[in-house]
């Protein structure tokens, strides 16, 4: 090799490492799973409900409780189920119906998995779950009321429960992983489950890459496990035993450490989150990987979504923290769009749906003054900030906007409280 | 032939030289910079400076929560049986009775997010004429203070004369003041740590650190804090500087006998609301020294906005005010009357000055985005030279 070839050679090879150390440093795109089913249809969104008792942490500056997600309308409004429906049909009416609103479908609508569309005596189209027709109850006033719980001990919360009819081996279980933005299959720590692609019969694991380091983890079975439903048992040559779903051996990835970490996705094309239900999201709207907050919610470009929200009395922080503070979808929608109007807008990007977007998942809209819609994400509206330079900025964390009432001299609008702060949307 | 042969030794002659010259040259930069020694910090603690005399408040402290909730609720023309109702297992059943002390058009207002709806309490401020801190303004006036670690004059610090006669916010020994040490303890877990980083230290032949220039950086990092087995930050931890351009601040510095003091700088942290949402402070110094065990404590002084202060006080409203012996309202008013700097144009001045105790332990602070630099922690540095 003479010398000429030789610099060509050193130049090209620091251009693959440094090519290669550039990649590593971007965002690392999550795409959504495409095999499992869509959560819910258009025009039916799901929130966080709390429920049951308030238990005393001792410690916490707050009071903890169970939350499950329940199914709501385009407005966030909680659904319910009736008993005395019968499969596909509708009992309310009249008078019951102006208590109990059906929760009404487009008339475009179609039925998707579990949701089908019936049509009601008076013509109406109106979603139903599993063959229950849902309805919105008239007391309920904000995102999260649940008032109607058990009315007459016969109106129930339409309750998400995606593992309905799903035999799950001891150990593992089905819940929400908020960076796969959907319904996943987890060990009994919480940690996502990965399908693999190949054959482990023979003890070896191949990676798109190469041969497998130890990032990927079997998930082994007990000694006396029993193949249940879609998951079966992979007798290793190694004498190991792996569990599989729908015939894909099942994997940990070494990456994810905390509650909602779903690391593993995109890191290896053989291998795939095992998602049972995947959320909606809007033409574009993807999650990038944060090394300070986690995964964060990006647009088409990348840039980072923010939401405006109340600063709010926190004892123990977390403005700041991995994760973030995911506010209070009540407290989004109270906000609105009040939250920056005017020359704001120009500096804080928001949004915009196209003109027939509909509501759906954690996803809503807003009516924009000038006539257009507004994405909003669990009940705040979203934006970007002009700031953000790249994909993955996040230079609009942590924009305060303090509001105090001085007499004659209103220093700042205190429609909300004690101010207002940019925050990065985590999903 | 001859003149060739002459001519290409003598440029060999040249070119060699040269060699030797870039040689000697970039030794000695190598050299020099081998000797320069970076060290990181984590920031431990940041709280208001106190150094509380018992002559600072000569007619006595503000009273305790229990004695100020009294006038309050009387104030409210609440009737003596309301009032001691409401004092019947204090404070829990006061939270809810004193928030809509403020009456704005004749209707009760939220006394926190309204706190000039009450006339001003004229709460107690520090007479007194020692604190930390520097002189920012360049004059030595009848109200300012004298620094008791550096004896210099003229220190400005109205922060310290609005709040000095709150009993929480009082310190002196080396103590921290309780509602300013609370706001950071119980942040900073969740916060992303603050990390320092000085640059360019050289070292004397005995091993102490040589007076001359040196450069200041202090950053928010990617993560909180670690707490070890005694409930402090833990030493000697890797932090990734965050390239947040908000919180670039780098400032020149001299040091002097171990201790750096910055030129005036600009300075810009995060910290979180229920502290101080936003730090902004202008005509920044930091006075650091840089101890022999690899901790390093100083003060950071400077013109900050007295708004984000007021509403670290008053964001917790009645839990702060009934629990920490503070009157929200009154705190408004004195830093409205304390503050010395950068009218708005009303005249009303929107900066006070302000002086905060900085303590840090060692750390790694890496910045990843200019190239993997790594400051090595003093302490681990040391025993790297040593050996």
């Amino acid at each position: 090799m003479g010398l000429k070839s030789a610099l060509i050679a050193g130049v090209a090879a620091v251009a693959i490492v440094a090519g290669g150390v550039y990649f590593i440093k971007q965002p690392k795109p999550m795409a959504p799973h495409l095999d499992a089913r869509l959560s819910t249809p258009l025009g039916v969104t799901f929130q966080k409900v709390k429920i049951g008792t308030v238990t005393m942490v001792p410690g916490a500056s707050s009071d903890q409780q169970e939350q499950v997600i329940v199914y709501a309308d385009g407005k966030g409004k909680t659904a319910y189920t009736y008993d005395k429906d019968t499969p596909g049909k509708s009992t309310c009416a009249a008078e019951c119906a102006t208590t109990w609103a059906p929760l009404a479908a487009s008339a475009d609508a179609k039925n998707v998995d579990e949701w089908s569309v019936i049509t009601r005596d008076d013509g109406a189209k109106q979603w139903a779950f599993e063959g229950k027709p849902l309805y919105t109850f008239a007391k309920d006033k904000v995102i999260g009321d649940n008032k109607g719980d058990n009315a007459d001990g016969v109106w129930h919360m339409a309750t998400m429960s995606p593992t309905d009819g799903m035999a799950l081996p001891y150990g593992i279980e089905v819940r929400e992983v908020a960076e796969a933005a959907g319904q996943v299959i987890v060990n009994a720590h919480g940690m996502p489950l990965y399908l693999y692609g190949g054959d482990v019969k023979s003890g070896k694991v191949q990676c798109a890459s190469g041969p497998c380091g130890m990032q990927w983890r079997p998930v082994t079975t007990g000694q006396l496990s029993n193949p249940m439903g879609d998951f079966t048992i992979v007798n290793r040559d190694d004498g190991i035993q792996q569990w599989a779903y729908k015939g894909n051996p099942l994997f940990t990835f070494s990456g994810d450490s905390d509650l909602g970490d779903a690391n593993g996705q995109g890191a290896d094309k053989n291998f795939q989150i095992a998602m049972v239900e995947r959320y909606f999201m809007p033409p574009g709207v993807k999650i990038l990987l944060n090394e300070r907050k986690g995964g964060l919610l990006a647009n088409a470009d990348g840039k980072t979504l923010y939401a405006r929200d109340r600063i709010s009395f926190n004892g123990t922080g977390g403005h700041s923290a991995r994760g973030g503070d995911r506010g209070n979808p009540m407290v989004g929608m109270t906000i609105g769009l009040s939250g920056c109007e005017g020359d704001c807008t120009k500096t804080w990007i928001p949004l915009i749906a196209a003109k027939d977007a509909q509501p759906s998942g954690y996803w809503m809209l807003m009516d924009r003054p000038d006539g257009t819609k507004q994405w909003a994400y669990q009940g705040y509206a979203v934006y970007n900030y002009t700031g953000d330079r790249k994909p993955g900025d996040t230079v609009g964390q942590d924009t305060y906007t303090l509001a105090v009432n001085d007499g004659a001299e209103k220093v700042a609008d205190a429609r909300h409280g004690m101010g207002l702060y940019w925050r990065t949307t985590s999903p | 032939m001859i003149g060739n042969g002459t001519g290409r030794a003598r440029h060999l002659l040249e070119r060699g030289l040269a060699v030797a010259a870039v040689a000697l040259l970039a030794s000695g930069l190598t050299a020099r910079a081998a000797m320069a020694e970076t060290r990181g910090f984590v920031v431990s603690w940041f709280y208001m400076a106190a150094e509380s005399q018992a002559d600072d408040c000569p007619e006595g402290t503000n009273p305790l929560s229990e004695v100020m909730a009294r006038k309050w609720l009387t104030d409210m023309g609440k009737s003596p049986a309301e009032i001691e109702a409401a004092y019947k297992d204090f404070p829990n059943n006061m939270y809810g009775a004193v928030v809509m002390r403020g009456k704005v058009d004749g209707k009760p207002v939220n006394i926190y997010t309204h706190p000039t709806a009450i006339p001003d309490p004229n709460v107690k401020t520090a007479k007194g004429h020692v604190a930390y801190g520097f002189n920012l303004d360049g004059k030595n006036g009848p109200d300012d203070f004298v620094d008791p670690q550096t004896k210099e004059t003229g220190v400005d610090d109205k922060l310290y004369r609005a709040l000095g006669c709150f009993i929480t916010a009082r310190a002196s020994g080396g103590s921290r003041p309780t509602f300013p040490a609370i706001q950071w303890d119980m942040t900073r877990d969740q916060m992303p740590a603050w990390v320092i980083e000085v640059s360019g230290i050289e070292h004397n032949a005995d091993g102490s650190i040589m007076d001359g220039d040196v450069k200041v950086g202090f950053y928010r990092s990617t993560g909180p804090i670690m707490r070890n087995a005694a409930g402090e930050p833990q030493a000697d931890l890797t932090f990734q500087a965050d390239n947040d351009p908000r919180m670039q601040n780098v400032a020149h510095a001299t040091m002097k006998n171990g201790t750096l003091t910055t030129d005036p700088f600009e300075f810009y942290m995060i910290q979180d609301p229920f502290g101080v949402s936003e730090y902004r402070f202008k005509q920044t110094r930091i006075r650091l020294t840089l101890n022999p065990d690899g901790t390093a404590k100083g003060i950071l002084g400077g013109y900050q906005p007295w708004l984000p202060v007021y509403t670290g006080y008053a964001l917790g409203g009645s839990v702060n005010e009934l629990n920490l012996s503070i009157d929200a309202p009154g705190i408004y008013y004195a830093m409205k009357k304390m503050a010395d700097a950068y009218p708005d144009s009303t005249g009303q001045n929107q900066y006070i000055s302000s002086s905060y105790w900085i303590e840090a332990v060692p750390a790694f602070v890496v910045h990843p985005d200019k190239g993997d630099k790594t400051a090595l922690a003093g302490k681990v540095q040391r025993l790297a030279q040593a050996h």
